[in-house]
């Protein structure tokens, strides 16, 4: 039994070294790996290891993963989007890190849906596409005391900042909560709260910072009425200004367009590329 | 709890610590056991147990009445109430809304109006199993191959026993009754072998089924099949014949391991059967426990009883023993008509012995091999679609638009993209999960004349080590844990 144990033991702990070292090698230079071998997530770590490197553009373009299938990030240095469910404090982190990394940066492009741009916090994904990514020391000085007491509430999240634990398959941890993931069509409020911080960042850097909207169901028209909700929420906090040409840059596409009711079907990508040009030289002008 | 959980490694863990504590003492063991069991039941549904308890009370009376009386009408009587309990329990959870639903159907169909709303039910897990776990015990009691227990603690524990109370192996009582009744010893070697079938277990389970139920659940969950190409449709069998040995042979591995590390000896539950050149063998290698246990208690009474029609008396009982194995699946037509078939096949297989045999003094073994290779594994992909499939309307539909849409070619379909949910499948995973499955087929191909796929060792560890290494890294960068339930759970 003692040797049973002992060559257990010792069996787990040269295990758990050997993970530890490969995780961490992975996690220093995850974009030399195809990201379609690992776990859906894998691209969070890629997108944020390309938020630290030089972009090689003055524009760069975030989004959800709409915008993704548009303007992929495999393709392009500066294009880092990839999915809403890195939330608005994800995009503000990647944004945060580009420009301290790229001080040519002049504007920041933000894709985002009507209806994911005001992504709640408790969300299916937002442990794994989130705070186990997002959660490094080096970000803790972008979380706000509302973020950090939301991330708080899952127990040892101090243990996020390892390799080991960012890339465990095992312990994804489900952040929903009952609703949808964007009640009332609004912006959440930690959405609006890192919208805000976006903006401000983006004026601090003279960076000119764009919203525009990925093409969306047709449906949501009338199920929004036209999205009252939100522009109300808008013209309360003062953000006319920042929403200016995003409802009028939405595509709206039939049901029959979409894969799975979000994501576009690939016929559609470039006339929704077309679409966005278009719509990007009209708030540049 | 699931094998794939991180509850289950804990409970594990503290069991066994508390379970060889007790080394010098097997009926405080068995008392840990019995305990440990009902926990690990009763995390899925506490209610429930009470159903096995009920069950295993039941058996252990009958048991020792069945054996106590010596008149035989009084004894066929004994073991008529043991079936009467056992198939009462496992008819009304698991056929009842079937039989009823069938009956106001066929009532319509006469053209008399009748309704029914069905019985929101809950399956038992497990509950086919320990069925006929316990049936096994007063049958042989019956047919005076056994003796009854009169310790009551060993025999429930014997019928919960936690490592196979979901999903087998289906112990008879022959074999695992009497490791309670003696002391466990826990020999290194064994031991080792244990982990081993265990690691080779959840390599199947994680690394192969639940990756190929991304794929499988996408394909068979996509119902509009003639809009599907009808080589996607091929893929989408074949890889639910790798998904369901590769779940249910890796739940049997982590079971018969798991056994090992507390002393016991499970029965082994697969032998390769992917490896068979004939239906017939592959059911001889494919959940033997279950097939053997319909072979002893149903096929050979059967065969005994039709002895004197000539081939009918091997063709009637082995359709009858397959569609009723079928049925055993599930209350869908589906299961029967995947048991009829292989009945049919095996009894084809039966009647032309002699004119294949022939046939094989002609043509070189490999030939010989391979075709029936060939001929197995379609029979086997045909009809596991059928298993699959949700009801006959889709499992018709889904084998029909395989041959009128074999030359239909999407790319999208290919690149999961289309119609299939560009989230859930890639061409890397495609690729990453074909090495695999290439990789467990090979593995298990060196291994076939051992009891399980990872059993060869080499003599330096550093070798082994470095394979279990290689398996445990495998696992946690390719795995899916989304903790899916083992399919044969359902049964």
């Amino acid at each position: 039994m003692k040797r049973l144990i002992s060559k257990y033991l010792l069996f787990l702990s040269i295990g758990f070294l050997v993970l530890c070292g490969i995780c961490g090698g992975i996690m220093k230079y995850p974009n030399v790996f195809d990201a379609g071998y690992f776990n859906r997530w894998f691209s969070t770590y890629q997108v944020i290891s390309r938020s630290n490197h030089n972009i090689d553009s003055d524009t760069l373009y975030l989004g959800d993963s709409v915008a993704g299938q548009i303007y992929r990030p495999e393709e392009r240095k500066n294009y880092l989007a990839y999915t809403a469910a890195i939330l608005m404090p994800g995009y503000y982190m990647l944004a945060a890190n580009a420009i301290k990394s790229n001080p040519n940066i002049k504007s920041i492009v933000l894709i985002s849906g009507p209806l994911t741009i005001g992504y709640e916090f408790e969300q299916y994904t937002t442990y794994s596409y989130f705070i186990k990514p997002f959660y490094l020391k080096k970000n803790f000085l972008y979380f706000t005391k509302n973020l950090q007491s939301k991330i708080d509430q899952y127990t040892y999240s101090s243990f996020f900042q390892y390799p080991i634990v960012k890339l465990a398959p095992f312990s994804d941890i489900d952040c929903s909560k009952d609703g949808t993931p964007n009640n009332n069509y609004m912006l959440s409020d930690i959405s609006l709260e890192y919208l805000i911080k976006l903006q401000q960042l983006c004026k601090e850097n003279n960076i000119e910072l764009r919203l525009l909207s990925a093409p969306i169901m047709d449906t949501y028209i009338s199920k929004t009425n036209d999205w009252q909700h939100l522009r109300q929420q808008i013209k309360k906090e003062g953000l006319e200004n920042l929403f200016k040409g995003f409802f009028e840059s939405i595509k709206y596409l039939e049901e029959e367009s979409f894969i799975d009711g979000f994501h576009i079907e690939t016929k559609y990508i470039n006339e929704s590329k077309a679409h966005l040009k278009k719509h990007l030289q009209i708030a540049t002008k | 709890m699931l094998f794939n959980s991180i509850e289950f490694i804990i409970f594990f863990h503290l069991i066994f610590a508390v379970y060889w504590l007790l080394k010098n003492n097997y009926k405080q063991q068995n008392v840990l056991l019995f305990l440990a069991s009902y926990f690990f039941y009763g995390w899925w549904s506490w209610k429930f147990s009470f159903l096995i308890f009920f069950s295993s009370i039941v058996d252990y009376t009958l048991g020792l009445l069945i054996y106590k009386t010596e008149d035989r009408k009084i004894k066929k009587r004994y073991l008529l109430v043991s079936f009467l309990i056992n198939f009462g329990i496992l008819g009304f959870f698991k056929y009842f809304n079937f039989f009823i639903s069938e009956a106001i159907s066929l009532i319509n169909l006469l053209g008399f109006q009748a309704n029914y709303t069905s019985l929101s039910l809950i399956l038992p897990i497990g509950i086919s199993f320990y069925t006929f776990q316990t049936l096994s015990y007063t049958i042989d009691i019956y047919k005076g191959h056994i003796k009854p227990t009169n310790d009551f603690l060993a025999f429930s524990t014997f019928v919960c026993f936690f490592p196979q109370i979901v999903a087998g192996p289906v112990e008879r009582a022959s074999n695992l009754l009497p490791q309670f009744f003696r002391e466990r010893h826990l020999k290194y070697e064994e031991a080792k072998e244990g982990c081993q079938q265990i690691l080779w277990g959840f390599f199947k389970k994680i690394a192969i089924a639940d990756s190929c139920a991304l794929f499988v659940n996408d394909i068979f969950g996509y119902h509009n099949y003639d809009e599907v190409s009808g080589i996607i449709l091929i893929i989408g069998g074949i890889l639910f014949a790798i998904q369901i040995y590769a779940d249910f042979s890796g739940y049997s591995d982590i079971a018969i391991g798991v056994a090992k590390l507390f002393g016991f000896q499970l029965m082994q539950n697969f032998n390769f059967p992917y490896y068979a050149t004939s239906t017939t063998e592959i059911w001889r290698k494919w959940h033997i426990s279950i097939s053997s246990w319909f072979r002893d208690y149903l096929n050979k009474p059967l065969f005994f009883y039709f002895r004197h029609w000539g081939n009918y008396s091997l063709v009637i009982p082995l359709i009858l023993t397959f569609t009723i194995i079928g049925f055993w699946h599930g209350a869908n037509w589906t299961f029967i008509v995947y048991g009829l078939i292989h009945g049919i096949v095996m009894s084809i297989e039966v009647l032309s012995k002699k004119t294949r045999k022939k046939i094989r003094k002609k043509i070189p073994k490999w030939l010989n091999s391979g075709v029936g290779w060939l001929i197995t594994m379609f029979v086997w992909v045909f009809t596991v679609i059928i298993f699959r499939a949700e009801n006959m309307t889709l499992a018709v539909s889904y084998l029909v638009n395989i041959v009128d849409n074999l030359f239909f070619i999407d790319i999208d379909q290919f690149v999961g993209r289309g119609i299939f949910t560009a989230v859930n499948i890639n061409p890397q995973k495609g690729v990453a999960l074909t090495t695999l499955i290439v990789l467990m087929f090979f593995i298990e191909w060196l291994n076939r004349k051992h009891t399980f796929g990872f059993k060869k060792s080499s003599n330096l560890a550093v070798v082994n080590w470095t394979a279990y290494y290689a398996l445990i890294i495998t696992l946690f960068f390719f795995g899916e844990f989304n903790q899916q339930e083992f399919i044969y759970f359902h049964f």
